[in-house]
C-alpha cells in the first residue's frame, strides 16, 4: 500500500547506527519536487503515448496496456467483485482508450483519463448487471481472485483468504458510487484531487464520501468480528 | 478469527484490513487479449478521425438525442395522453358527436340545435325570414341547408354574437336556446347548430 510510505517516512531515526535523518518537514518538499518533476515527465511521455495510439501505433498501445493493466483489472474486479466480469470491463476500458485516443485534452493526467473511463463504464456495467438480475453472489470467487503467498504459513494463508473475501463481501454492500471513492482512495492509493478528476465531484464530496464509505465498511467488519 | 484481532477492531477494521490486502494483478494473457480485440477493432474507421468528429450526441436516426429506449417509450405514452386529452374535447361537442360528424348541416338533427331563430316582424314573412337568416348565416362564414322545409344553419361559434347582431341589424327575430345547451368555446369551440323556424 502507498501509505506505508509516509509510515517509513515518520518513523523516528535510530540514534548512533545512522546519520540524523532531516525532519520530514524538511524531506518531503524535496522528495514531492523530484516526484512532480518524474510525475511530469511520465504525464508528457504518456500523452506522446495516446498520440501514437490514436495514429494506430500498436506497440504504444501494448505499452500502455500493460502498464495500466494490473490498477485497471484491480479497480475492476474491487467494483463488480467477480474476476471474469472485471477481466471483461478491463478489456473494454481499454478498448475505449483505443478509440478515444486521439479526443483526450491533455486536461487531466492520463493515469486520471483512463481512471475516469473505468470508473463510468464499472457504474454503467454494475446497472446493467443489476437489472440483468444478478443473483447474490458469495465470497467464495473473490478466494480465487487474489494472488496468495504461498511461502506464508497454511493458517496464514488461509486467513489472508479469508480476510480478502471479507473485504469484498464489505464492498459489494456499499453504494457504487460509494464503493468507488473508497475502492480508488484506499485500494488503489490515489490522491484526493485524482479521485476529484476522476468523478468529477468537489472535494468536500469526495471526502465525505470517502468517509461514510469507510464508516459503512468498518462497522460492517467489526459486526463480522463479532459474529466470528 | 482471522487476519485481524480485536485490538485492531479498536482502532479502524477497515484501513487495517485494506493494509493487509495485496494489490490485484490482471490475469496471464491480459494485454494480449486486449490486443487481440484492437485488431479486431483495425476494421473500424481509424481512430484520429473519430476523435476529430464532433462529439456524437445523437442516436441511430442522427436527429434524435441518443437515450435509453426506457425514456422513448415514456416520452410516447406522455404524448400520446397529451395529445388525447387536448385534441379530442376540442373535436368533440357537447352532445358527445364529433365536429367531422356535424360538419356539414345534413349531418345534425332539429332536435340537437343550440338556438332557434323565429322572425318576431309580422311584417317579415317566414319566406323573407329564412332568406334573411340565409344570408346572415352566409356572411358569417356559416353553413345552410334545407331540409323537408326546414332551414338548418352552422355558425362559427366565435360569431355568435356578431351573427345575432347582424340578424337585428336585418330585421326583428327572435333568438331562443335550442334543445341543446351552447357550451364556452374553450370547452367546445366546434359550429354552433342554429335552426330557423318560419311558422
Amino acid at each position: 500500500m502507498r501509505r506505508s510510505l509516509a509510515t517509513a517516512l515518520d518513523a523516528p531515526p535510530e540514534l548512533g547506527t545512522q546519520p540524523r535523518r532531516p525532519p520530514v518537514a524538511e524531506v518531503k518538499p524535496v522528495v514531492a519536487e523530484s516526484d512532480a518533476d518524474g510525475r511530469a515527465a511520465e504525464d508528457m511521455d504518456e500523452v506522446a503515448q495516446l498520440g501514437r495510439i490514436a495514429k494506430g501505433d500498436a506497440q504504444a498501445m501494448r505499452h500502455l496496456v500493460q502498464r495500466y493493466q494490473d490498477r485497471i483489472y484491480g479497480f475492476c474486479c474491487r467494483m463488480l467483485g467477480e474476476s471474469s466480469e472485471a477481466e471483461d470491463l478491463a478489456q473494454e476500458v481499454f478498448l475505449t482508450v483505443y478509440r478515444f485516443a486521439g479526443s483526450f485534452r491533455g486536461d487531466a493526467r492520463v493515469s486520471t483519463w483512463i481512471y475516469r473511463i473505468a470508473k463510468n463504464q464499472a457504474l454503467n456495467r454494475i446497472k446493467y448487471l443489476d437489472r440483468r438480475g444478478r443473483g447474490q453472489r458469495t465470497a467464495l470467487h473473490a478466494l480465487r481472485e487474489e494472488p496468495v503467498d504461498e511461502t506464508h504459513a497454511p493458517d496464514r494463508i488461509h486467513a489472508d483468504r479469508q480476510l480478502r473475501a471479507r473485504v469484498h463481501e464489505a464492498l459489494e454492500e456499499l453504494e457504487p458510487d460509494f464503493r468507488a471513492v473508497v475502492v480508488l482512495r484506499d485500494l488503489e492509493g490515489l490522491t484526493y484531487e485524482e479521485i476529484e478528476e476522476i468523478t468529477g465531484l468537489p472535494k468536500g464530496t469526495v471526502k465525505s464520501r470517502i468517509h461514510r464509505g469507510r464508516s459503512q465498511l468498518a462497522s460492517r467488519m467489526q459486526r463480522w468480528v463479532k459474529d466470528e | 478469527m482471522t487476519g485481524f484481532d480485536r485490538k485492531d477492531m479498536d482502532r479502524d477494521a477497515w484501513t487495517d484490513a485494506v493494509h493487509r490486502l495485496e494489490p490485484l494483478r490482471a490475469p496471464e494473457g491480459f494485454a494480449d487479449r486486449v490486443m487481440a480485440r484492437v485488431s479486431r477493432e483495425e476494421d473500424r474507421p481509424p481512430a484520429p478521425q473519430r476523435a476529430a468528429a464532433p462529439r456524437r450526441r445523437t442516436g441511430g436516426a442522427g436527429w434524435l438525442p441518443r437515450t435509453n429506449g426506457l425514456w422513448w417509450g415514456w416520452a410516447a405514452a406522455a404524448a400520446g395522453i397529451l395529445a388525447v386529452a387536448f385534441w379530442l374535447p376540442s373535436r368533440l361537442q357537447d352532445d358527445g358527436s364529433t365536429l367531422a360528424t356535424a360538419g356539414t348541416a345534413a349531418r345534425w338533427q332539429p332536435e340537437q340545435a343550440h338556438l332557434v331563430v323565429r322572425p318576431s316582424d309580422p311584417e317579415l314573412g317566414a319566406a323573407d325570414g329564412a332568406r334573411v337568416f340565409e344570408e346572415v348565416v352566409g356572411q358569417h362564414s356559416g353553413q345552410i341547408e334545407r331540409r323537408d322545409g326546414l332551414v338548418l344553419g352552422l355558425v362559427p361559434h366565435e360569431e355568435l354574437v356578431p351573427f345575432i347582431r347582424s340578424l337585428a341589424e336585418r330585421g326583428r327575430f327572435e333568438v331562443s336556446r335550442g334543445p341543446v345547451r351552447v357550451q364556452s368555446p374553450d370547452a367546445w369551440p366546434g359550429a354552433l347548430r342554429i335552426r330557423f323556424e318560419g311558422d
